[in-house]
């Protein structure tokens, strides 16, 4: 047997079946969606918020499907409402972002489920919503993920350098010249824009999990900002091809594969940078209230 | 904007929550307007049925059975019309392997003269409150039980690929083995099968003899699959590619085999596997399958990339819900019709 014949079951896979091939293109033009927009999300301590965004979409998206409507024009009025919503309660209100968040967070997500429950229809079904639909994908999925990915790659090209000031400290970003309140938006745009590209294929809860896991690996191993994004980038498309083939030889769902492997990767990546850095002394910068 | 005044805080968190709310009752406004442009289900379909709002009492003081899901509860309607109001739990159109119950469906179970339910999990969400109903004394009625169930087979089975034949098991289900397949309702064999301990079960609960209504309803049955079966008879090679496991006895009745299904599961409440679609599109080609028989639970993205890739045609069936119909022999007439017309292509 040659070592090409061993590698067979790799390859192969991708090789004969074009749907396989297609999902794979999704769920890379994910990761790198998520890789550019992750990245400033955990490092400015946003993953929460995201977690957010992503659940709070579903209350738009479900009732958009009941409505007969591209489940897209909903999840935006839905991450609109939760964007409005957490950046009103986080900057108005006394309780601790986290409070606030997981608030909204919950009552988005039952909000959701509420809806979905009394629906008279299959379509509006909340795993479709969850989960997504990688294995279904045709080409215009595609393009629109690449319309996407030019979008939130935009964003971040042009709020590069007020990003990176607001994850090290907020009263940076201001002394140099940065509308931390615009950027700050700029920033959860580009966050909700990720997740309503990618949710009709993936589903909410593979766009947040490519979202976190891979920028997280990313933050653990590179301390430049491009560095982060290109490892968060080579994880998540790691994760997607090992998680497609999983799906495709141990006859499993397919997206919950990849979301996975993507935080089976960040395990790996963990234990085998802990040891190295002393534990806590690398401290990711976090978002501190540094209201005046 | 905001910082240092204190006063804006509450005005704006307030008025947050006054937007918030309203958007709340929009969307479940717009929820359920669409349930009330639902086809008929069961509650529209008996004339005085008005038990599923239970601030009014039925106009006809008639005891209620409650059904778990509605191609069942139409099969139940036919049996009791006139001595019993039917109250379908499972909105028609929902997934029954989805549904969870509200606290209202609950005290409705738990109020029912009879509660007529499917079991061996197709239900997996109303399970646990059927089980209470029945220790607080409701009588519950499980379809399976009178059944002669088949296995669940693997029907993506690498290795029995082709072979696939469903054996017949005989014996009556009294623990709800998952290993079985929920789906006895698309036979109208197995109906029939079951009507004889369901008529009795109702006609004990509600105090009146349901014979004649059961031979009504047997001879109905019986009309309908003799329909069928020569209407599948014309078919040398009947093989059926679904959305997910559901055909089973509907295939074991009319001479059928499901060679593959894109969500080889009995259940919906799954994602699809890139090696099930995979299998799925080589069974398609090497069977020379030309249609697919996706239904409304597995994913129709899915089943479209399938077709798209092999060539095959889509035709939607409704194995799960009534879809306009009123009663179970128009449904199954209508799956049968709807088979039969996507495999002449």
């Amino acid at each position: 047997m040659t070592r090409l014949a061993l590698l067979e079951p790799i390859w192969q896979p991708y090789a004969d079946n074009e749907f396989l091939r297609d999902a794979l293109a999704a769920s890379v033009l994910v990761s790198l969606i998520c890789a550019i927009a992750g990245t400033y999300v955990v490092l400015r301590g946003l993953s929460f918020i995201g977690d957010a965004l992503a659940h709070g979409v579903i209350p738009g998206i479900a009732v958009s499907l009941l409505l007969g409507v591209p489940g897209f024009i909903g999840a935006i009025v839905g991450a609109g409402i939760m964007m409005w919503g957490v950046s009103s309660i986080t900057s108005r209100t006394r309780l601790s972002s986290d409070t606030a968040v997981g608030l909204l967070f919950v009552g988005m997500l039952s909000l959701g489920v509420i809806i979905t429950s009394r629906s008279a229809t299959f379509v509006g079904d909340i795993t479709r919503i969850l989960f997504g639909e990688l294995l279904g994908v045709n080409k215009a999925d595609l393009a629109w993920q690449v319309v996407v990915l030019l979008a939130v790659a935009a964003i971040a090209l042009v709020g590069h350098r007020p990003f990176v000031l607001m994850s090290l400290d907020d009263g940076l970003a201001r002394t140099s010249g940065f509308s931390v309140k615009w950027f700050h938006g700029a920033m959860l745009v580009m966050v909700a824009l990720a997740i309503v590209g990618s949710f009709q294929l993936v589903g909410t809860l593979l766009v947040l999990g490519l979202l976190i896991a891979p920028a997280a690996s990313g933050a653990l191993v590179a301390r430049r900002v491009s560095s982060m994004m290109g490892v968060a980038a080579l994880c998540g498309v790691a994760a997607s091809y090992v998680g497609l083939l999983i799906s495709y030889h141990f006859d499993v769902s397919a997206g919950a594969s990849v979301v996975f492997t993507a935080v089976y990767i960040f395990i790996m990546v963990a234990v085998l940078t802990i040891p190295k850095r002393q534990r806590g002394h690398h401290e990711l910068p976090h978002q501190h209230e540094h209201r005046h | 904007m905001a910082d240092g005044s204190c006063n804006p805080i509450t005005v704006r968190v307030s008025r947050f929550m006054a937007v918030a709310s309203i958007v709340a009752l929009v969307v479940l406004g717009a929820s359920c307007s669409s349930n009330d442009a639902l086809p008929a289900n069961e509650t529209t379909l008996s004339a005085n049925n008005n038990a599923a709002s239970t601030t009014v009492a039925p106009v006809a003081d008639l005891p209620d059975v409650v059904v778990t899901y509605s191609v069942l509860a139409a099969l139940v309607s036919d049996l009791v019309k006139g001595v019993a109001d039917v109250i379908t739990l499972i909105p028609d159109g929902q997934d029954p392997h989805t549904f969870e119950p509200s606290a209202k469906d609950i005290a409705t179970l738990n109020d029912a003269a009879l509660v007529v339910a499917n079991g061996l999990g197709l239900e997996v969400g109303i399970d646990g409150a059927l089980a209470n109903a029945a220790e607080s004394g409701t009588e519950v009625f499980f379809v399976a039980d009178h059944v002669t169930l088949i296995d669940l087979v693997d029907v993506n089975d690498h290795a029995h690929h082709g072979h696939a034949h469903p054996g017949a098991d005989s014996g009556h289900a009294n623990d709800h083995e998952h290993s079985k397949d929920p789906h006895v309702w698309l036979s109208p064999e197995s109906m029939r099968e079951a009507l004889p301990a369901l008529a009795k079960a109702a006609g004990d609960a509600l105090g009146e003899d349901l014979s004649s209504a059961a031979a009504r309803l047997d001879a109905d049955l019986r009309e309908v699959d003799a329909e069928l079966s020569a209407t599948f008879s014309e078919f040398e090679n009947c093989e059926l590619v679904t959305g997910h496991n559901e055909l089973g006895y509907f295939a074991q009745q009319y001479g059928c085999e499901v060679i593959a299904a894109i969500l080889p599961s009995a259940s919906t409440s799954a994602e699809e596997s890139a090696g099930a679609v995979e299998f799925v599109i080589d069974v398609v080609r090497t069977h020379g399958t030309d249609v697919i028989f996706p239904s409304l639970g597995s994913s129709m993205a899915v089943a479209k990339r399938v077709a798209e890739t092999t060539g095959a045609r889509i035709v939607e069936v409704n194995t799960h819900y009534l879809d306009g119909v009123t009663t179970y022999v128009d449904f199954i007439e209508s799956l049968g019709n709807t088979i039969a017309a996507g495999l002449r292509g």
